[in-house]
């Protein structure tokens, strides 16, 4: 009997201090609430990153990567930027963001009394069908003069459809439907949604980190959820019209509005021309004049005169996973040299 | 079956009951070497009969040697088992290199060897050695024949030394056998720590650092200087820690039966020459190396200029043993052109320093560091131009810029290697922890726990098991 409880004391001593290392190095999350309008959102509180790159981070109480937003106030031009984990950018610190660089880099002009502020609205899993859907939220909450919306190729064919997502699309006759997933609880660790006594578990590091290897060792699928991997982008006829349907409709909905296009990398050809998903983005933005900026020959140019690669981190393979700080400093750098010749 | 798979636990765990349940001795060496050749089968069950073969033969000719009253049948003998295991050994893992070398010259005039597709049969080399060392001991006086042939079955195929050593002694693991095989907890307690120490070097270090030096090695021209040489040094102590480690772990599991394997590595890069180096790493190679073949060609008995060309052959041996490739051979050769300049260095310059410097033990380790790490380039290269890119890249030689990658595990690695370092030194002095006590539960599992989260979702091979 005495062993056992030594077993037990050693046992939750060891898991305690794991939860306090794997959470100030590898990642702590603030858990989730479910929001309203966003559904299963991640709480208002701190949150550490340290898969990939590394950021010490504060989640808003809308989910959102950003300080509690204020009043607008009379001199403010608020920008709101929308995309994916990609511009979330978690693997980014706070001050190197694009949102982040933006700010300043349009505040430090200071010919007109105009007070910029750049909002990262962007989250882990997100397209155009959420931007879409959400347009009249942001607008009566955040009261955008002007939104940029970051899209890129797996929004169309990896995320669009997908049914697991809180919002996904169903096609019908030539036009779309957004439903809403209700059931939609999170895109990692679905084994412990099936008991939801459980679900709190999901916060602790251990058992975020702990569960998704200890289930891999085993070889047990985890069931992934969100993001089924290596779709491939094959007929591009079925995605023309999704589309076509997005920039117009991200046009109805938002009244000043550019789209960023961040291009998929082929980092060993270089010179590989532009994706059929990036030919027909930018022809239908052209079409129905939306403005549209394509990162690739910033990306491209950036890539080759300074040998380094836009995506991966220290921790991973470089030219792989999301965009670095190299990457949000040039498309912030775009950015302002937009904004500055339109206003 | 690895050591670091669940596999293996279940397999371990089975064997380690059985032999508490059984009574009679000779029931668990029944087991035991039962055991052992599952263990094998389960890569591949053909070569179980290749093993067994090699292990009856080379039995037969120990008693032969044993047993014949002249000298010169004695030799007969000797050399009938040397030609049969280099045969078996050459024709599974050198036949075509042979042939790829022959063909190199004989395309300069339009005719080429066909290639055979052979099967390379997982831990041929340690195997072959076992026996030969075996045979050799009997032939010099240095050690009996085994009491009965399932004795020597189990020192060549006792499954934790199996596939990647450490290269038993027979007159070390013959006479264990001789004593009754009893599983007490103070060794299973022991034998957990080291093998654990051991899983820790392989999971937490050597995969993680493979996630960097691969890629690297894969592609060295995309990487800037500084990435190609941190790229290196993780390789370096990614071998290390990939070998040791799975030494680590044959030791841990030898120990839970009661059985003693020598350590196999010695905190080899505190070395301060190659020398040094050679007498901490891969102890148990290099020990036969010097005693069934450096010995054999005369060791430093026929002269200076003599013993410089064994160790030179030593060494360009010892590279091909590790693989059938000319970057083999390449690292061999420059390693025993090494040991001789050191030997020359410690016969005829040294005495004009004063070796107790701070300074001079601090240049002898780093140019043996830097030694080591450079020649780490041709065993890890795919071939020999990805060598020479990569040492050019390091020293210059050509364009040093690339992708700037400083991998933050080469860092974040450090306190697991001093640790693992320092624990398995205290192991090897038997400090460990009470596994009764809070605190060695703690540590227990503090440390599995750790291997759980800090694992790599993709492992790497043990890098030794291609030998």
């Amino acid at each position: 009997m005495k062993i056992f409880f030594k077993i037990i004391i050693a046992l939750i001593l060891a898991l305690i201090s794991w939860e306090v290392l794997l959470g100030l190095t590898i990642v702590k999350l603030p858990g989730t609430v479910n929001h309203p309008v966003f559904g299963n959102t991640y709480k208002q509180g701190l949150l550490i990153w340290g898969k990939e790159g590394y950021s010490i981070t504060y989640i808003n109480s809308l989910g959102l990567r950003e300080k509690e937003i204020a009043s607008k106030k009379d001199n403010e031009f608020r920008i709101l930027s929308l995309g994916d984990s990609y511009a979330e950018g978690f693997q980014v610190p706070d001050n190197k963001l694009l949102t982040a660089q933006l700010n300043s880099l349009l505040n430090k002009d200071k010919s007109s009394d105009k007070y910029f502020n750049v909002i990262n609205a962007a989250k882990s899993g997100y397209s155009p069908s959420y931007y879409i859907h959400f347009s009249d939220f942001y607008k009566k909450a955040l009261a955008q003069d002007y939104t940029i919306a970051i899209i890129m190729d797996s929004d169309f064919y990896r995320d669009s459809f997908d049914k697991n997502q809180y919002i996904y699309l169903s096609q019908k006759d030539n036009s779309y439907n957004i439903n809403v997933n209700k059931d939609f609880k999170s895109n990692k660790l679905a084994i412990f949604d099936k008991y939801k006594g459980f679900q709190f578990l999901k916060n602790y590091s251990i058992v975020n980190i702990g569960a998704k290897n200890l289930l891999h060792m085993l070889n047990i699928n985890i069931g992934q959820g969100g993001k089924p991997k290596n779709k491939k982008k094959t007929d591009i006829k079925k995605y023309d019209p999704l589309i076509e349907w997005s920039i117009l409709n991200l046009k109805n909905k938002y009244e000043n509005i550019v789209i960023l296009y961040l291009p998929e990398i082929d980092y060993d050809t270089l010179e590989k021309g532009k994706s059929d998903y990036e030919s027909l983005t930018e022809s239908y933005c052209k079409q129905y004049n939306v403005s549209f900026i394509n990162m690739r020959n910033d990306f491209i140019s950036y890539i080759k005169q300074s040998k380094q690669p836009v995506h991966g981190f220290f921790n991973t393979k470089p030219g792989e996973g999301h965009i670095n700080v190299h990457a949000h400093g040039l498309i912030a750098k775009r950015l302002h040299k937009y904004f500055n010749e339109k206003f | 079956m690895i050591f670091s798979s669940i596999d293996y636990f279940i397999f371990f765990i089975v064997i380690i009951s059985l032999m508490m349940i059984i009574r009679p001795n000779s029931v668990k060496k029944g087991i035991l070497l039962f055991s052992s050749y599952f263990f094998y089968a389960y890569w591949d069950y053909r070569f179980v009969f290749l093993m067994f073969l090699m292990s009856i033969v080379n039995y037969y000719i120990g008693i032969k040697i044993e047993k014949s009253s002249y000298q010169a049948d004695k030799k007969k003998w000797l050399i009938a088992s040397v030609i049969f295991n280099l045969c078996i050994l050459g024709f599974f893992k050198y036949f075509n290199f042979f042939i790829e070398s022959a063909n190199f010259f004989l395309d300069k005039v339009n005719f080429r060897l066909p290639l055979v597709e052979i099967i390379l049969p997982v831990a041929i080399s340690f195997i072959t050695f076992e026996v030969m060392s075996y045979v050799i001991d009997i032939y010099r006086g240095s050690n009996k024949s085994a009491g009965n042939f399932w004795d020597l079955a189990l020192l060549v195929a006792f499954f934790p030394h199996l596939i990647a050593g450490p290269i038993l002694k027979p007159s070390h693991f013959l006479p264990q056998l001789d004593k009754d095989i009893i599983i007490k907890w103070k060794n299973v307690e022991y034998g957990v720590q080291i093998f654990l120490v051991g899983l820790v070097k392989k999971i937490v270090i050597a995969d993680r650092l493979a996630l960097f030096a691969d890629p690297v090695f894969q592609d060295p021209s995309g990487y800037s200087n500084l990435t190609v040489w941190l790229a290196v040094i993780a390789y370096s102590i990614q071998i290390f820690c990939d070998f040791s480690g799975y030494s680590d772990m044959a030791i841990g599991s030898a120990k839970c039966f009661g059985f003693d394997i020598p350590a196999n590595f010695n905190m080899p890069y505190i070395s301060r020459s190659v020398t040094e180096f050679w007498r901490r790493w891969h102890i148990s190679l290099s020990t036969w190396l010097k005693e069934y073949l450096y010995y054999s060609l005369g060791g430093n008995r026929k002269g200076e200029v003599r013993q410089y060309i064994n160790l030179m052959l030593v060494m360009l041996l010892g590279g091909l043993w590790h693989g059938a490739s000319w970057n083999f051979v390449i690292w061999g050769g420059l390693h025993g052109i090494a040991l001789a300049i050191h030997k020359l260095w410690s016969t005829h310059v040294k005495n004009y320093f004063n070796t107790e410097l701070f300074a001079y033990k601090f240049v002898s380790w780093l140019v043996t560091m830097v030694f080591i790490c450079v020649t780490w380039v041709f065993f890890r290269s795919q071939d020999f131009a990805t060598s020479g890119l990569i040492v050019q890249k390091m020293f210059y030689m050509i364009n040093p810029e690339g992708i700037k990658w400083y991998a933050t595990s080469i860092i974040a690695i450090i306190p697991f290697v001093i640790a693992a370092h320092y624990i398995g030194a205290r192991l090897n002095r038997y400090a460990y922890f009470k596994l009764n006590t809070i605190k060695g539960l703690f540590i227990l599992f503090f440390v599995i726990l750790g291997l759980i989260f800090l694992q790599p979702l993709q492992s790497s091979p043990f890098i030794y098991f291609q030998f």
